[in-house]
């Protein structure tokens, strides 16, 4: 898991600069609400009952099990590369595709991606067999919660690569595979790698979600690590709940000793800043490795005659045809351009109509009803936060300003983290659900273990940051403890617990969709919100709702990152950053 | 300059004919380079000099193809320039490097993209890592090399691909100073003798002595926009001397050259925003270094040599021009002929307070149109708070991407003259409201400030007597003292009085001295009490020395003086001196000693009493017959180093010393 350095661990959503709202922004919607309307379209067709598979809750199963989950989240993590990759490249260097594809950027990576999750499930079951549809709804969720912030990192990284490096490469006469193999891929490695990590621990909560959602007559639940631990708390079976908790750490503990770390020690040379570090990040498996004399081999017999040949060949393929370091910057659309945009837009036009058609059969008590519903999600959203912060300043003060025990705690805290909340929900509601309010009580926890986290490191992060100078001055000036948190804990922490409660927020709202409404011990709990309609509009095949409630609260979210959290991030940019 | 020909055409390595760059930003057109000529010819060595913003790395990047120009033609040995010129490289000033590569990699990969096939990659890239003195660094990553030895491996770079002509951008100006003077001379060791295949070389600097340090020939630019103001060849024999006098007069020359020199103010000053005519930028400086400018300059006898004056500052030229700039612009600062000269203006700003220089400068920063129109707009708003961003609309209609730049300058100006003010958090400017100053009052104070070295007496008077209350006395207070007291001079007796009384003692004894006799009991009478006194014990310090009574040796005070008078007696005296006077020996009339006064006791005793009264109250003297132990705690408790001895009659019959009593 992620250590707190500061400049890293401190996620960013890196908000575009665009104030406001724009004609964009109605198209996205439009979009959006068009392309749910063609899932729930399809959805109609889906058979009534879908039967899950068979959970084995013996201990040997595990290892399968953790192979399959291990597997769909690497599937969905390259997948999410590539188009990183992709996306973020055609972005930079076109500046046509740029105006389109930053502010979808923006408006998809604030979507709450779970809410999706009924209706891309229900359209593929339609289509495909139903072991396909669910393995690919998995990968497409897991994807989707992945991707953005990758994309976002490969983009600003390659957009903000220091301008002399940029010209040496055009004056030393680069192609185009050079210039990124040398100059972009390595520009970007580092912040890459950091997204990666960020966006695989967030796919571990979402792979969880979707392996164990099931939904009355529906079971799209996959066999995994997810479903085994859904099974095992439904059976009231702890040992298994145990074992099942266990190789789930050991997963996450062996990716991260023997993937990540060594990938972060390895990217340290990719630092464009010229300063030695004093600390560069280590990783025993890196030092193990490259001490290795097969490695030692491999690289001089096979990889760099291959690396030569990859470079010769696209060298020749490049037909020595010099780029010009300024990207000829076509602003004219290519008629086909024009004819693609044409139909697209006539498509949208067309979905968004039949959307609306659809949304107009609902029954007027139905939008009081979803009302309701948003406002109590929304407020269980808030106490979530409300709690998570209480906690998360104190203790990620206290930790953050005091080294030697941020050195001990911080291993203890990352795998405490690590463990994604909904794997840990079924046993939540083992232990709540017989409570009066239970599975309200639930869904609160829920929302806050999946996203205290992100404030408590940003919140570390930040107390660690604080300038060791105006510590002392504040210790001159003799300051009482309220004052001191006035005037310079608070207000030097301010961007971090932003950033940090703009991502916290939103996995909050994602939460709500499992967390609302359940199946548990063969029988149906439910509570007041927006996450329960949606999965009681999937169980009930009430199309109309659910297109009307994934909808509601994907444009509820986008309108509070918009109005409410994107103002604070530009104050905290702005009046409070440590400059 | 020949004029050119067929065959000159071939001749150059290089030509440049009318090119310009523009780049439009919304409807205005912003003109980067205008119209520039130049030829570079093989075997030459040229430098491409100017301040910062006059283009001249655009001017680089244009010919190494990087950039497009807008029009006119590159010729490179006669052939149109299309895309990168292969023939080219650049030296970067931050070296460029890739840090995840290692020195021989960094090397080698400018061949690689060429083609250059592996063995032989290796071979000229450590043969080129020998030649730049890196051997034994090959394996090293950029990051564990000092700047020095990072440029070098951006030469290496650059030379091995065999470029003809090398183009260096400031490739000395990240560098420490003793590095850059080595990476200098090596540079030039590898050109003079020929060490490597390029055939010319073109660097950009804005350092002056670098330029003449290693060039054949210096072109020197201008901006707004960037165009070239003239060549300057450098005859010099290699290897060059910084001391030699004919190196110092050719940077002389140069600085001249690139200072330019100060422009009719019509011209120089430009329309406001939104007006038609340019509107003339603010230069990047920020007025307290003016302030310091115009003090040194004032210091150094109100002219100096620009390039003497940027060395005792250790500031670049980039540094200094734009404050230079900046005092010229505000009417504080000419220049003529590569010197620096200081205007009464500048003169009296330089020599006023604090208070007087915010007066001075917010008249004369009100004159600059962008300000003015500025501090316009606020006032004919009814809140006197307008946002920033309408303002930053407009200028950016005239200055394009550097809006920004501009007015946060118009602002830092307009803070420092106390004119406006910028509330961050809510992204406005508005008037400072401290009961709304009209500026006019402003402008005329410092007319008169700017004026006064050349008004006759008496149209100084007439002048001063047209200020308001505030502003007068302000302008009183801050004239030196010698125009003060010429100013009382030709005052009213009535007017004379009232200003008197807020003169120090010294200032007001002179303006007595100077009044008629039958005037100055009544000036003196006009004065504050205290002052009054202390000026009386001045004239009584300056009636004995004109009587040749002051004692070398001790100072004697009346006992009929009071203590102001005996304090500001013996101030004065300590200043003759040069020393501060510890006794005073009070006589009377018959030159009797009556008692010994020791100045600290004289600065602690109460204001208004008779020196007489003091006396018998805290006089330190010894008596003949004195006890030892006794005299000895009066040297402790009043910290005197010396007491005399008298006798009845108060007679000194001697001295005792702090060292004879403790011995």
């Amino acid at each position: 898991m992620t250590p707190p350095q500061p400049q890293q661990s401190r996620f960013s959503p890196a908000f575009p600069e665009r104030p406001g709202w724009t004609l964009g922004d109605g198209v996205l919607i439009l979009g959006i609400a068009a392309l749910l309307y063609a899932g729930t379209r399809l959805a109609f067709r889906v058979p009534a009952v879908i039967a899950g598979p068979d959970i084995a809750l013996s201990p040997w199963a595990l290892p399968w099990y953790a192979v399959l989950s291990v597997g769909r989240m690497a599937a969905a993590y390259f997948l999410s590369l590539l188009f990183s990759l992709f996306y973020g490249y055609a972005a930079a260097r076109n500046r046509i595709a740029r105006t389109a594809l930053m502010p979808l950027l923006d408006v998809l990576q604030s979507v709450p991606i779970f809410a999706f999750l009924p209706v891309v499930l229900l359209s593929l079951s339609a289509i495909l067999p139903e072991t396909v549809a669910t393995e690919i709804a998995a990968i497409v969720l897991i994807f989707t919660s992945q991707a953005w912030n990758m994309t976002f990192s490969f983009y600003q990284s390659i957009t903000t690569i220091p301008s002399e490096m940029r010209e040496a490469a055009a004056v030393f006469r680069f192609d185009a595979w050079q210039r990124f193999k040398i100059v972009e891929l390595p520009c970007a490695a580092i912040g890459l790698l950091w997204n990666s990590m960020m966006s695989w621990s967030g796919g571990w909560f979402f792979l969880m979600a979707a392996e164990m959602f099931n939904v009355g007559s529906r079971d799209f639940r996959l066999p995994g690590l997810g479903s085994y631990l859904q099974t095992a708390a439904n059976e009231g079976n702890l040992r298994a709940v145990f074992f099942g908790l266990a190789t789930l750490v050991l997963v996450i503990v062996l990716l991260d000793q023997f993937v990540w770390r060594p990938l972060i020690a390895w990217t340290d040379r990719f630092k464009v800043e010229m300063v030695t570090g004093n600390e560069a990040p280590r990783s025993w498996f890196l030092d193990l490795i490259s001490r290795a004399r097969l490695i030692e081999r491999f690289g001089v017999r096979i990889w760099r005659p291959f690396s030569e040949w990859l470079d010769g060949a696209l060298q020749r393929r490049a037909g020595r045809v010099m780029p010009s370091p300024e990207a000829p910057a076509d602003m004219r659309l290519s008629r086909s351009a024009i004819g693609t945009l044409t139909v697209l837009s006539l498509v949208l036009l067309y979905g968004g109509y039949r959307a609306a058609t659809l949304l107009v059969t609902l029954p007027p008590s139905a939008w009081t009803e979803l009302a309701k519903a948003i406002g109590a999600t929304f407020l269980r959203v808030s106490v979530a936060l409300g709690i998570a912060l209480i906690w998360t300043i104190p203790v990620g003060v206290f930790i953050g300003t005091n080294r030697r025990l941020a050195a001990l705690l911080q291993p203890i805290v990352q795998v405490v983290a690590s463990i994604p909340a909904t794997a840990v929900f079924p046993v939540v509601l083992l232990a709540l659900l017989r409570l009066p309010a239970g599975l309200n009580l639930a869904a609160v926890l829920l929302m806050l273990m999946g996203t205290q986290w992100y404030l408590l490191f940003n919140v570390i992060a930040g107390a660690a940051a604080i300038p060791q100078d105006l510590v002392y001055t504040t210790d001159l000036l003799r300051l009482s403890r309220i004052d001191r948190w006035r005037a310079l804990i608070l207000p030097a922490l301010f961007p971090y617990i932003i950033t940090g409660a703009i991502t916290a927020g939103g996995g909050a709202w994602n939460a709500s969709i499992v967390a609302e409404r359940v199946e548990f011990g063969g029988e149906t709990h439910s509570t007041v919100g927006v996450g329960a309609l949606i999965a009681q509009a999937t169980d009930a095949g009430d199309y109309p709702l659910l297109l009307a409630a994934t909808l509601a609260l994907v444009i509820t979210v986008v309108l509070i990152n918009r109005t409410f959290w994107r103002r604070l991030y530009r104050l905290a940019e702005e009046r409070y950053r440590m400059e | 300059m020949r004029t050119p020909t067929a065959l000159d055409q071939t001749d150059n390595l290089l030509e440049l004919r009318h090119v310009t760059k523009a780049y439009r930003l919304e409807a205005k057109r912003f003109v980067a380079l205008k119209d520039i000529d130049l030829r570079i010819k093989p075997g030459e060595f040229v430098g491409l000099l100017g301040p910062s913003g006059c283009g001249k790395s655009t001017l680089l990047r244009i010919i190494a193809g990087l950039n497009a120009a807008t029009s006119g033609a590159v010729l490179y040995h006669g052939q149109p320039l299309q895309g990168v010129n292969p023939h080219t490289t650049i030296v970067f000033q931050t070296f460029a490097l890739y840090p995840w590569l290692t020195v021989q990699e960094n090397v080698e990969i400018a061949l690689k993209a060429r083609g250059v096939p592996p063995t032989e990659r290796r071979e000229r890239a450590l043969k080129l890592i020998d030649i730049v003195g890196l051997d034994g660094f090959e394996s090293a990553y950029p990051r564990e090399l000092s700047g020095g030895m990072r440029q070098k491996v951006g030469f290496a770079r650059a030379m091995a691909v065999e470029p003809e002509l090398l183009c260096l951008d400031e490739p000395f100006s990240a560098l420490d100073v003793l590095s850059a003077e080595a990476l200098r001379g090596e540079l030039m060791e590898l050109w003079l003798k020929r060490k490597v295949p390029t055939k010319a070389i073109l660097m950009v600097t804005h350092n002056i002595e670098e330029a003449v340090l290693m060039a054949d020939r210096i072109v020197i630019m201008g901006k707004d926009p960037g165009h070239i103001i003239t060549e300057i060849a450098v005859k010099l024999s290699h290897p060059r001397q910084r001391k030699d006098a004919a190196f110092q007069a050719l940077v002389d020359r140069v600085y001249a050259a690139v200072a330019g020199r100060s422009k009719p103010k019509d011209e120089a000053m430009g329309t406001q925003p939104g007006q038609p005519g340019e509107t003339r930028a603010l230069p990047n400086a920020q007025l307290s270094a003016l302030a310091g400018l115009l003090e040194k300059v004032v210091e150094e006898g109100g002219r100096v040599d620009l390039y003497r004056i940027s060395g005792d500052l250790v500031l670049e030229l980039d540094d200094l021009l734009p404050i230079v700039e900046a005092g010229d612009l505000l009417g504080l600062l000419s220049i003529h002929e590569g010197d620096l000269l200081v205007t009464a203006l500048g003169r009296a700003y330089a020599e006023a307070t604090i208070l007087g220089r915010k007066t001075i400068i917010a008249g004369r920063v009100l004159r600059l149109p962008i300000i003015a129109w500025i501090y316009e707009t606020l006032q004919q708003d009814d809140d006197h708070r307008v946002t920033w961003d309408h303002f930053h609309e407009k200028l950016e209609a005239e200055f394009g991407e550097k809006a920004d730049a501009q007015l946060d300058r118009a602002i830092s100006w307009g803070r420092h003259a106390e004119l406006f003010a910028y509330d961050d958090a809510a992204g406005a400017l508005y008037l400072e409201s401290d009961g709304g100053k009209p500026p006019e009052k402003n402008v005329a104070l410092a007319e008169l400030y700017e004026a006064w070295p050349i008004l006759s007496a008496q149209e100084r008077a007439e002048g001063f007597a047209l200020l308001q209350e505030e502003d007068a006395e302000n302008f009183f207070l801050h004239l030196n003292a010698g125009d003060r007291a010429r100013l009382l001079g030709v005052l009213p007796i009535v007017e004379r009085r009232r200003w008197m009384r807020l003169l120090a003692p010294e200032e007001a004894l002179d303006v007595i001295e100077q009044a008629p006799e039958e005037e100055r009991p009544g000036l003196l009478s006009s004065l504050d009490d205290k002052i009054r006194r202390e000026v009386k014990g001045l004239m009584r310090y300056a009636e004995e020395r004109s009587r040749g009574q002051i004692n070398p040796r001790y100072v004697r005070l009346r006992p009929e003086w009071t203590v102001d008078e005996a304090v500001s007696f013996l101030r004065r005296d300590a200043r003759d001196r040069s020393q501060t006077t510890y006794y005073a020996y009070v006589v009377d009339s018959e030159e009797r000693l009556l008692g010994i006064l020791a100045f600290r006791n004289l600065l602690v005793a109460p204001g208004d009493k008779p020196i007489r009264e003091i006396m018998q109250a805290g006089v330190i003297t010894a008596r003949e017959r004195f006890d030892r132990t006794a005299l000895g705690e009066l040297f402790t408790r009043y910290n005197l180093q010396m007491i005399p001895i008298v006798d009845a009659e108060n007679r000194i019959k001697g001295v005792v010393t702090r060292e004879e009593i403790q011995s």
